[in-house]
């Protein structure tokens, strides 16, 4: 059994239907890239599976359980945790208050404590007592992140870490993520840096039109140019 | 249905009749109680002009209210000038207050708007209680000289009811003129309007001017009727008054506030003969609306907002439409530059979009949606007693056969497909014939039949029309289907413009799309 | 007069305990409209009951008992804290998510049904609260003598601001508070449950217009309709200070305060007129309010 079950989730915004059908697994431990290019319904996918945006029908399992129909918060203490795309710190607070309001001991023991992630993301040490409004643009995806593993979740959706971060953050992102993985964490990864996704994930979805094209593995894609040309690039 | 409208033309026909014999019963209480009906019809109906059809919350509606009873009053009485220089004088002096009042409000929106009509409210009350001299402060404005001949009970009954009826009918006319659906729509979607060429805060200003002086008359009425004027009426529960009549009857509707006007006075009367406490009756029927009847203003206003991730197209939209500033450069049409003008100057020059997310009036029709982009292109914002109904008919039914919504042109837009609102969200842009046309993302959120159809038809117009477009689009196959050039934005720059052809073989375009080349490697 | 310091000194003064007990209670008000976005014209009857309460308890309570005065304020405040309780999980929680015409039909309905229950409960005739013991006298400041129960207003109130202060800005209760009013959708992400948070600040807030209406019911008088104008002034604080802002809210007690006690003295006929131009003219030149931020569209 998967860990997460998507089946056939159907998600629209008023009238505008984004996701037709759309199905996925994510295993334990697994990282699972899911790709596409903009506009294909990636962060409808992950607003879905939170509990933001629910599906209008279709069924979203974790751990055996159904969870769609759940608020947000029941969902994320459940062990999902969620790393949205537009980052969304509270810019209002300090980099400390953003990690202090997000701490919660998980199910499992407790993995993630206030030193461990300041460990994983050093810069942010250094950063503690400034205003999330004040941060960097890496400085704030750093943050997303390590806001959510305070709440020790067992899964991570990850909306476009890279997007808009210079090469050497990205490649310091890299590091970190594998970190995480190594730690047993499942993470799903929307992501439209397809280097970046095929070094981490075991697995991978390409989605277009709010429907899963193809699924297989990350060295399936890297092989075929065929798949990339068409879904990929222009 | 056609029942249901002769029913209501029958219950309307007894009403007017009613009203007109209503002084036959003789009974002087029937017709006070009538007079002081009707001025509160005419004062809700002028506040609901900006609730109802300008979207406006206004807490210190009062106030014209009090201006005009007030300048009433002291015309008649300090100055003694006689009633036909009273009047007219009233609510002139409450037009030019409104004006100035109006010009600082409507800078503002939302609950800035509100709390700042509350303020100038309470100023107006503060300067009526304490310019005792003038207003007889506390103890009020008592001993109005009313002319002699409206002393009779019967003839003051039909002089309110004629001028209040003249005012409906006037109110009446504003609401379905041209200048009427332009209020409409800058109510249904303030940003729409502004990107078909209207300016939303000279109408909602015109909007606040006419509402106050038709306050102010309503309150002239009230202190011919009352004989006296007294400082609370200036004061915001009077304000919340109003509000409440007018919420009651429906804002969405003409009549509406007539009948919560006159509900809430025969109510309040009725029950204050059994129990003295009308503010809980009152109280538990407003929570009863509260929270079983839905409220047609509370409708469909609340979307939730996500944000697709861009390289900065939308901005780039957004900075050449006037709807953001850029910091630095420049952006010209036809050699005219546009830095600095607001949105609906922009239109004017010939420039048109569509939106990312659908962006029209929902609950208009498929015609007055488009009508309302033509009165505007026509320059018939203003004009407030020229019909609406059937203007411009034909050019609606063209640019709607030019979409393929020629059938649909009945429907409520917001019932619609999601496909059909972006044809007619065309529709809208098409109307103001429009040079360049940009649209963001034409085909977002449609099915993939629903794609097809839309490229063909774009491709289409653009040809026949001899139109210069320029689009965002994610999806590739519509790209290439519809452009003769492309341009690569990334992070905010453009990285490659050319021929599609060369724009696909371009090695940094590729990089774009698949990630750091140096990434990749692992 | 302005060269007589004994008169300044008291003007300034009264105009300091006026406007640290009005903090109390557009402290409530200003964090229910910063979190909730619902902008309550029920606050000043709740102020009012809170008043009409700590009467009731007062005159319950066997005059020996130690301390009855400081009990039934307390005890007000709990009172009213119980009521928008109720009010919340019954009815409130439902307009969240709708939009600000049925919520303010809302509150109007609780102003309406506020009064009533008080002419219902405690009739329509003045009534008046004595001052605590040890607080009936004025005390000497050295410039002049000063009742002993407006002092004790002014530090009462600044204890209460550091107090909240303090809560917002060094809890985790207040942190959470301050998160909510940033990003609601993002909070929940997190695993916090918002909508009990929606609850608390209601009925902290609720509460402060209680206990506010408590302290101030010696120095004042009661009377059915005291409500209308707290809420007007509450609302010129709000305003002035920035809707949602806590030191904001401070900071307009102080100037309404200083600007009614001067105002008086100096253009007697027109001090309120002063106070809502004020109002206006914050709107005019920086709506968000003196210490509030712009909203970011």
């Amino acid at each position: 059994m998967a860990q997460l079950e998507v089946t056939g989730i159907e998600t629209a915004y008023g009238m505008s239907t984004v996701l037709f059908g759309l199905s996925l697994e994510v295993g334990e431990g697994q990282v699972v890239g899911l790709l596409g290019r903009n506009g294909v319904g990636k962060t409808t996918t992950f607003r879905s599976i939170m509990g933001l945006t629910p599906p209008r029908t279709g069924s979203i399992r974790w751990n055996g359980t159904e969870i769609t129909g759940k608020p947000p918060h029941e969902i994320n203490r459940l062990g999902i945790g969620f790393v949205p795309e537009d980052r969304r710190i509270f810019p209002e607070l300090t980099v400390w208050e953003n990690l202090d309001i997000a701490m919660r001991a998980g199910r499992r023991a407790s993995t993630w404590t206030l030193d461990k992630v300041y460990e994983l993301f050093p810069d942010l040490v250094g950063l503690r007592d400034r205003k999330g409004g004040y941060l960097s643009g890496g400085q704030q995806q750093m943050l997303t992140i390590a806001r959510s593993l305070m709440g020790n979740p067992e899964l991570l959706l990850l909306d476009e870490p890279s997007e808009g971060l210079a090469p050497l953050v990205v490649r310091d992102l890299r590091h970190q993520i594998a970190r995480m993985r190594d730690e047993g964490l499942s993470i799903l990864l929307a992501e439209q840096n397809l280097g970046f996704v095929l070094a981490l994930s075991d697995r991978v979805y390409i989605l277009e039109k709010g429907e899963v094209k193809f699924s297989g593995r990350s060295d399936e894609v890297r092989d075929n140019p065929e798949i990339i040309k068409r879904y990929l690039t222009v | 249905m056609a029942g249901r409208m002769s029913s209501a033309k029958w219950f309307g026909l007894c009403v007017a009749l009613l009203l007109v014999l209503l002084p036959l019963t003789g009974e002087r209480y029937f017709m006070f109680l009538g007079a002081q009906i009707l001025i509160w019809c005419l004062f809700a109906l002028s506040f609901n002009l900006m609730l109802g059809y300008g979207g406006m919350i206004s807490f210190g509606h009062a106030a014209y209210f009090a201006i005009g009873a007030y300048a009433c009053a002291i015309f008649l009485t300090t100055l003694d000038l006689p009633l036909v220089v009273a009047l007219p004088g009233a609510v002139a002096l409450t037009v030019l207050l409104a004006a100035v009042i109006g010009y600082f409000c409507v800078r503002l929106s939302d609950i800035y708007f509100a709390m700042l009509t509350l303020a100038f409210a309470q100023l107006v009350w503060a300067v009526a209680f304490k310019w005792s001299a003038v207003t007889g402060g506390d103890t009020g404005f008592i001993g109005v000289k009313v002319p002699e001949f409206l002393h009779d009970a019967t003839v003051f009954y039909y002089f309110v009811l004629v001028v209040v009826c003249l005012c409906g009918a006037l109110i009446w006319t504003i609401v379905h003129s041209a200048f009427g659906k332009i209020l409409v729509a800058t109510r249904e979607n303030r940003v729409r309007a502004e990107f078909v060429g209207v300016n939303v805060r000279r109408v909602q200003h015109v909007t606040f001017v006419l509402a106050g002086g038709f306050a102010g008359l309503a309150g002239a009425l009230f202190t011919l009727f009352n004989r006296s004027v007294f400082v609370e009426l200036a004061w915001w529960s009077a304000s919340a008054e109003v509000l409440i009549m007018t919420v009651l009857g429906g804002v969405g509707s003409f009549f509406g506030p007539v009948i919560g006007a006159a509900a809430l006075i025969l109510l309040n009367r009725g029950i204050t003969e059994f129990t003295e406490y009308w503010p809980a009756v009152l109280a538990l029927i407003l929570l009863g609306v509260v929270s079983g009847v839905s409220l047609s203003l509370a409708e469909g206003q609340k979307h939730a907002v996500i944000g697709p991730n861009g390289a900065g197209k939308t901005t780039f939209f957004n900075c050449i439409t006037g709807h953001l500033r850029p910091t630095s450069g420049t952006v010209s049409f036809q050699g005219k530059a546009l830095v600095g003008l607001a949105p609906y100057s922009i239109v004017r020059l010939g420039l048109a979009r569509s939106f990312q997310r659908i962006n029209i009036y929902p609950r208009l029709t498929v015609f007055e949606n488009v009508q309302a982009a033509l009165i505007s292109d026509r320059g018939l914002t203003f004009n407030l007693f020229r019909s609406s109904a059937g203007l411009f008919r034909d050019e609606v039914r063209a640019v709607l056969a030019t979409v393929g919504l020629s059938e649909e042109e009945d429907q409520q837009a917001g019932l619609m497909s999601y496909g059909r609102q972006k044809q007619m969200e065309l529709a809208i842009a098409l109307a103001s014939e429009p040079e360049l046309l940009l649209l963001d993302e034409p085909t977002a959120g449609m099915s993939p039949q629903e794609t097809l159809d839309t490229i063909a038809l774009i491709g289409a117009i653009a040809k026949r029309r001899n139109l210069t477009l320029l689009f965002t689009e994610h999806d590739m196959e519509v790209v290439f289907a519809i452009a003769d050039r492309i341009s690569v934005l990334h992070h905010g720059e453009i990285i490659a413009s050319g021929p599609p052809e060369a724009v696909r073989a371009d090695p940094e375009v590729r990089r774009v799309y698949l990630g750091e080349a140096g990434d990749g490697a692992t | 007069m302005l060269n007589n310091p004994t008169i300044l000194f008291v003007q300034f003064m009264n105009g300091l305990s006026f406007g640290l007990t009005l903090f109390i209670i557009a402290a409530g008000l200003t964090l229910i409209l910063g979190v909730l976005r619902v902008l309550n014209f029920a606050h000043g009857a709740f102020f009012m009951i809170g008043g009409y309460v700590t009467f009731s308890l007062v005159n319950w309570l066997p005059a020996s008992f130690p301390g009855a005065f400081w009990l039934s304020v307390i005890g007000a405040a709990i009172v009213l804290g119980a009521m928008a309780w109720v009010i919340e999980r019954t009815m409130l929680r439902r307009l969240y998510d709708r939009d600000h015409l049925p919520q303010l039909l809302f509150t109007f309905a609780l102003v309406l049904l506020a009064e009533d229950l008080v002419k219902v409960a405690w009739g329509t005739s003045v009534l008046s609260v004595s001052f605590p013991p040890g607080f009936k006298k004025a005390v000497d400041l050295g410039i002049s003598y000063y009742p002993s129960y407006r002092l004790f207003l002014c530090v009462i109130g600044t204890v209460i601001a550091v107090a909240l202060w303090y809560v917002v800005n060094r809890t985790r209760m207040g942190r959470l508070v301050r998160a909510a009013t940033q990003d609601r959708e993002m909070l929940e992400s997190l695993g916090i449950n918002v909508g009990r948070i929606y609850m608390m600040v209601f009925v902290a807030g609720v509460a402060l217009a209680g206990l506010g209406g408590g302290l101030a019911a010696p120095a004042t008088s009661l009377t059915v309709g005291m409500d209308a104008e707290i809420i007007v002034q509450c609302f010129i604080i709000v305003i002035i200070g920035g809707m949602g802002s806590l030191p904001g809210a401070f900071l307009g007690a102080l100037i309404l305060g200083q600007l009614n006690a001067f105002g008086v003295m100096l253009v007697p006929a027109f001090e309120l007129v002063l106070i809502y131009l004020m109002m206006v003219a914050v709107l005019m030149f920086r709506p968000w309010g003196l210490l509030g931020h712009k909203e970011v569209q």
